[in-house]
């Protein structure tokens, strides 16, 4: 039971981190409103 | 390309772009002017720009600036966003300028990583000068970079110091790859 709950914690913050990484990437993309194309 | 002045970015900002800077060779001449600029624009939110003016020196940057340029996509179809940064010093000598275009990218997994792109500074402290431009062409597939120094360790004297090298800037398992080129 332990490992189980080892693994579930670990899931969690993984997830927890990739919701953080997205919103990095969501911030800038409102940021960023200008968009730029190859002549 | 113009750069939208109206979309300045703050210091809290930039500060996260900064820890994101990859540590090779054609980098390093932004870390200054952007730690620079998270100076003066955190003096400038507390309102002790004024004081810090007072009390400039020789050899001391006067005025800073960042914009966000827009963004532009990559083969992967994933933003490459592009901002600059605008330093100048306080009076000579020595006296000096620098613009920086840099480029951030976001991979899959949210790692920021941000290249330098585009570089103007020139700095004069007679009979010295020096001169660096580096120009980068965005290609859908890759971005090739041209960075040139020159310089003069005494203008009263014939003869000057010319370094050419170029890059190319790839995108390479989710993550921007430079290597030189010559």
């Amino acid at each position: 039971m332990p490992i189980v709950f080892f693994l579930a914690a670990c899931v969690n913050h993984k997830e927890e981190k990739a919701n953080d990484n997205n919103e990095i990437g969501a911030q800038l993309d409102k940021t960023f409103t200008k968009e730029l194309f190859y002549l | 390309m113009r750069a939208d002045t109206t979309q300045s970015l703050a210091y809290q900002f930039v500060q996260g772009f900064r820890s994101s800077i990859s540590r090779d060779s054609l980098n390093q001449d932004v870390l200054v002017p952007l730690e620079k600029f998270c100076y003066i624009d955190s003096l400038k939110q507390n309102n002790a720009y004024a004081e810090y003016v007072k009390q400039l020196d020789i050899g001391m940057v006067q005025n800073t600036a960042a914009f966000g340029l827009g963004k532009i996509n990559l083969q992967n179809q994933k933003p490459l966003f592009l901002w600059m940064v605008k330093i100048d010093s306080y009076e000579a000598c020595p006296v000096f300028n620098g613009t920086y275009i840099l480029g951030t990218y976001v991979n899959n997994s949210g790692k920021m990583q941000t290249i330098l792109l585009s570089e103007l500074f020139s700095i004069v402290d007679p009979p010295a000068y020096a001169n660096t431009s580096i120009v980068a062409i965005l290609e859908a597939r890759r971005i090739h970079l041209s960075a040139q120094t020159l310089a003069d360790d005494d203008m009263d004297v014939s003869g000057y110091t010319l370094n050419q090298v170029e890059f190319e800037c790839r995108l390479k398992n989710d993550s921007l790859q430079i290597s030189r080129l010559k």
